[in-house]
């Protein structure tokens, strides 16, 4: 037992790196293998608001909130190539979802515009917008129509761009298919009339899963039987090509959970449920076995209470951050806390990893 | 429609126990009357009283711990305008200094509107 103890110890940790932006404009760069912060990446349009990594595994796409600023940063070198930004004048653009087109020439987005008049601000209608990466401007600006001008959270929604570019996924109560020629809308996946018997509400959100298969989107789902009301949750896929959804229902639902990220092999998949609420509530990593989609393994743990989850890019350490200036490395085989880091800023993005 | 009317101390006093009774104001050991929750929004607070966010319960168990851990975010992502400096027009650099609130809250800016 004690020689497997040091075998474990010896094996080398994970090879990727992880980024992510922090106060006051900047990305860290963390190493996995040596647990520690390796530098920083200077930003020139201020506060990271959202981090994106590009299709191409490349690059970085980071938006920035005060003048709605781009910067495009290069992988290799870990330097800023292209920052640009979307406010000018009296006018402000606000960035709602954001999606790359398969080649990363452009962002497909969600917006509206603010406009500084002589006496008040007019706040414009949301609508679609395409940001020429090379030109460095907004390109083309497509109005919503009735329907998602109406539904106050459409222009929040996340987006995902189909592998062939030809459609673009608004993730809302249902699944909006768009064009990305004309943005006009061409089908619905209406959740709630599933294949999967007796739901009667489903919630599917992407997430930014290195390793999720190319052209799905796999996600957790909570869903209520319309006769007794009983919620489940389960593991929900989405083929982005033939616009099927597969449901696969795993356990009684949790009153919440942050995702779900799989580790290289794509047969186990990591994810944090809450319960209760409050001063009462309870975190939990569960690790889903996804061959048998079962529950394998899960353990209590005392989270900060604000965080997000992501695990490393070897499967083998949860990572635990945001809302202050700590990282937190816990085991995924022991699902026990192994390290904190201080990484001295106080992060404002989400975290990529990079394998 | 009230058909009596309290005329003397003791006929006023019944009023208020009965009056609060009903009210909306409990106890926070008590967990509040059944079906309500407290009247303030969740997340972020609009008003200057308490002065400070209140989690959806109406407490601050819910809320980072130390509350220094929200400072950014909560003006960035939830936009909150009434307690901390405007970043986004007036006062972009408050926060220049401070890179991590909970260490270094003390090198803020201090701001006169």
């Amino acid at each position: 037992m004690r020689l497997l103890t040091l075998l474990l110890a010896a094996l080398p940790a994970a090879a990727g790196t992880l980024f992510v932006g922090a106060w006051p404009a900047r990305l860290l760069v963390i190493d996995e293998a040596s647990e520690k912060m390796i530098g920083e990446i200077p930003l020139a349009t201020g506060v990271p608001r959202s981090i994106i990594r590009s299709h191409d595994k490349k690059k970085l796409f980071v938006t920035s909130m005060k003048d709605s600023g781009i910067e495009v940063i290069d992988l290799a070198t870990r330097k800023v190539i292209k920052s640009f930004k979307l406010n000018s004048g009296g006018k402000i653009v606000r960035l709602g979802g954001i999606e790359p087109d398969p080649q990363d020439k452009v962002l497909y987005a969600t917006a509206y515009t603010v406009e500084k008049k002589i006496d008040r601000w007019v706040v414009g209608k949301p609508k679609w917008v395409v940001i020429d990466i090379e030109q460095e401007k907004i390109t083309k600006e497509v109005d919503f129509s009735k329907e998602d001008e109406q539904s106050g959270f459409a222009r929040f929604s996340p987006l995902r761009v189909s592998p062939d570019g030809k459609f673009l996924y608004m993730f809302r109560e249902n699944i909006q298919i768009y064009s990305t020629d004309d943005f006009k809308p061409v089908e619905k996946i209406e959740l709630s009339k599933s294949s999967f018997p007796g739901m009667e509400r489903v919630f599917l959100r992407p997430g930014d899963d290195p390793f999720e298969e190319p052209g799905t989107v796999l996600g957790l789902f909570n869903s209520t039987d319309p006769v007794v009301h009983r919620s489940i949750f389960g593991i929900a896929k989405l083929d982005l090509l033939k616009r099927t959804v597969d449901f696969k229902p795993v356990a009684p639902a949790t009153q919440g959970t942050m995702g779900l990220y799989l580790t290289p092999d794509r047969k186990q998949g990591y994810t944090v449920a809450f319960n209760g609420g409050g001063m009462n509530r309870r975190n939990e990593f569960w690790a889903l076995d996804l061959q048998t989609g079962q529950i394998a393994r899960k353990q209590e743990f005392e989270g900060r209470t604000r965080f997000s989850f992501k695990i490393s890019s070897d499967g083998k350490s949860l990572y635990l951050f945001g809302a202050g200036n700590t990282l937190e490395i816990y085991d995924a085989a022991t699902m026990k806390m192994k390290k904190e880091i201080d990484v001295n800023a106080d992060m404002t993005t989400d975290m990529v990893v990079i394998p | 429609m009230r058909h009596l009317k309290a005329l003397n101390k003791k006929a006023r006093r019944i009023e208020e126990y009965v009056a609060a009774t009903e009210g909306d104001v409990f106890a926070l050991q008590q967990g509040g009357p059944p079906g309500q929750r407290p009247h303030y929004p969740m997340g972020c607070s609009i008003v200057f009283s308490p002065g400070w966010e209140v989690d959806a319960t109406g407490g601050t168990a819910g809320l980072c711990q130390p509350v220094e851990r929200d400072l950014y975010d909560c003006y960035i992502s939830c936009y909150w305008p009434a307690q901390v400096p405007d970043h986004l027009n007036n006062y972009p650099d408050w926060t220049k200094k401070c890179a991590a609130a909970t260490k270094d809250w003390r090198n803020i800016d201090l701001v006169f509107p």
